[in-house]
C-alpha cells in the first residue's frame, strides 16, 4: 500500500487523434501512466475537437526544470510531426490535495442490510464491520472487484429468495457463480453443501476465497468450467444468476440438476428477454412460481415440475 | 451480466507496473472501484509485455464493479515493428532509425482508426505519419 503523498496534475487539451502520441511524450520517468479523457462529468469539458490528457508527478518533483523539459518535449513533438495542430499545446499544472489513493476509494463502501421477513443479510466490507443484530447473517465481502459486489439488482433478488426459502440442509448449485456470493449466502443460511462453477477461471478462485472469509469453505466447492463441468448429481436448490441467453440454452441441464421438488432462482434476465426466457424455462419443463422484477431485471423462481 | 455503465476510463499504462498512484487512483477511486484489484489484474494480464506502454479501457458499472480491455498497441510500437527497428529515435526527431512504406502507414492507420477517433483514413494517416516522423521513421513516398 502506498503512503499518502502529494501529487501535482499536469493537464493538456490535445486535438482528437493526436492523444496517443502526446500521451507518449507526456509520460515521464516519474509517472508513465497517462489518462485520456475526463473521469468525471464534474470536470470542465475540453475545447471542441480536443480531449484532455492527464499525467501526474509527485509534488516534490514539480520543479521549473521538469516543467521546461516537458514543454520542450511537446515543442519538439510538434516540430518532428510537422503537425500544425500540435503547436502551442499548453500544460496546466495543478497541485492536488493530499490523499491515500490506495485506501480512499473504500469510503464509498458501507455495510448494507438486505432484509426479507425476519431474516437479513448484513453485507460488510472488511474495513467497515458493524455488529449484526438478531437474525442478521453477516456476509463478509470485499467489494468493488471485478465480480459481484452484492449490489446488482439480480444479486439482491437472489439473496432475498435465499433468505425466504433456504431452510437448512440443502445441497446447492450456483451456476455461473462469479464472486460465489449466492453459494456462500446459502451456506451461511444453513445449506449443507454448495457447488459453484463459472467459465471464468478467476471466478472459481474468488469464490473459494469468499467461502474462506465466511468460514464455510469446508462445505463449498468451486470449479472453473461451463455446463459440461456439471457432475451427474442433483441439487435441492439451483441458482443461475447469469445471462438470460445462457439460461435459455441450458434450461434442460438446469432442470436435470434439480432434485425432485427442488427449487430454483434464475436471474440476469433483462425485461426485453422476458418472453423467450420464460418459454425456455417452461418448456424444460420447469414450473415457474414467481416472477420478481427489480429495476429492469427479472428473476424467475420455481420448482421442478 | 449486462450491466449499466457509469464510467469509461482510458489510460496508457506501463505493462505489469500499474500502481494506485495517480492517475489510476483518482480516476478509479472516483467511481468506488477496488483499486488494488484493478492493479493486480492489470499487472497479471500484462506481465509478459513488460517495458511496453499499454492502452487500456476500463468500464465501471452501476454496482461499482468493473472490467477492462487492453487496446491495440500504440501506433509508435506498430511503426517500429513495421520498420523492423527495436526502438525509435532516442530523442524526438533527432535521428532517422528506419523506414516504412506508404502502404504500411495505411495498414497501421486502419488498425488504429477507432482508437485514435480519427475522422477518416486520411486524418488517421496524417497522425500515423506524424508519429513515424517523431519516432525517427521515414515514410517512403
Amino acid at each position: 500500500m502506498t503512503a499518502p503523498s502529494r501529487w501535482t496534475e499536469i493537464k493538456v487539451a490535445v486535438p482528437i487523434g493526436w492523444h496517443e502520441l502526446v500521451a507518449d511524450a507526456l509520460g515521464h520517468e516519474l509517472c508513465t501512466t497517462v489518462q485520456i479523457g475526463d473521469h468525471s462529468i464534474a470536470h470542465e469539458p475540453p475545447p471542441e475537437g480536443c480531449v484532455h490528457l492527464r499525467s501526474y508527478v509527485p509534488s516534490e518533483h514539480d520543479t521549473p526544470t521538469l516543467r521546461s523539459a516537458l514543454d520542450q518535449q511537446l515543442h519538439r513533438l510538434a516540430q518532428a510531426t510537422d503537425a500544425p495542430e500540435l503547436l502551442g499545446l499548453e500544460l496546466l499544472w495543478k497541485p492536488l490535495p493530499p490523499e491515500d489513493y490506495a485506501a480512499s476509494w473504500r469510503k464509498s463502501w458501507k455495510p448494507f442490510r438486505l432484509r426479507r421477513g425476519a431474516r437479513a443479510f448484513l453485507l460488510q466490507p472488511p474495513w467497515a464491520q458493524s455488529d449484526p443484530e438478531e437474525n442478521e447473517v453477516p456476509l463478509h465481502l470485499e467489494p468493488g472487484g471485478a465480480f459481484g459486489s452484492g449490489r446488482h439488482a439480480t444479486t439482491r433478488t437472489c439473496l432475498g429468495v435465499a433468505l425466504e426459502r433456504v431452510r437448512g440442509g440443502e445441497r446447492v448449485l450456483d451456476a455461473g457463480c462469479g464472486s460465489g456470493i449466492l453459494a456462500v449466502g446459502a451456506l451461511l443460511l444453513g445449506a449443507r453443501s454448495a457447488l459453484g462453477f463459472d467459465v471464468d477461471a478467476v471466478a472459481a478462485q474468488k469464490s473459494q476465497e469468499l467461502a474462506q472469509d465466511n468460514g464455510v469453505a469446508d462445505r463449498a466447492r468451486f470449479v472453473a468450467g461451463g455446463f459440461e463441468a456439471l457432475p451427474k448429481e442433483t441439487f435441492d436448490v439451483v441458482f443461475a444468476n447469469i445471462y438470460s441467453d445462457v439460461i435459455q440454452a441450458h434450461a434442460e441441464s438446469l432442470r436435470d440438476a434439480l432434485a425432485p421438488r427442488g427449487w430454483f432462482a434464475f436471474s440476469g434476465c433483462p425485461i426485453h428477454h422476458l418472453e423467450a426466457t420464460r418459454r425456455a424455462i417452461q418448456s424444460a419443463p420447469l414450473h415457474i412460481e414467481e416472477e420478481r422484477l427489480r429495476g429492469r431485471w427479472m428473476t424467475f423462481v420455481g420448482r421442478r415440475a | 451480466m449486462a450491466k449499466e455503465l457509469t464510467g469509461l476510463i482510458k489510460l496508457q499504462c506501463p505493462a505489469g507496473q500499474a500502481t494506485p498512484a495517480p492517475p489510476v487512483g483518482p480516476a478509479l477511486g472516483a467511481h468506488g472501484v477496488n483499486i488494488a484489484e484493478f492493479v493486480k489484474l492489470f499487472n497479471d494480464r500484462t506481465r509478459d509485455q513488460m517495458g511496453m506502454i499499454i492502452p487500456v479501457e476500463i468500464s465501471v458499472y452501476k454496482d461499482r464493479t468493473f472490467d477492462f480491455i487492453l487496446k491495440s498497441p500504440p501506433a509508435a510500437v506498430l511503426l517500429k515493428k513495421a520498420a523492423g527497428v527495436d526502438k525509435g529515435a532516442g530523442e524526438v526527431g533527432t535521428e532517422i532509425v528506419g523506414k516504412v512504406t506508404r502502404a504500411q502507414v495505411e495498414e497501421i492507420a486502419n488498425i488504429k482508426m477507432n482508437d485514435l477517433n480519427a475522422r477518416d483514413l486520411e486524418h488517421a494517416c496524417r497522425i500515423i505519419e506524424g508519429t513515424a516522423r517523431s519516432a525517427g521513421i521515414e515514410v517512403e513516398a
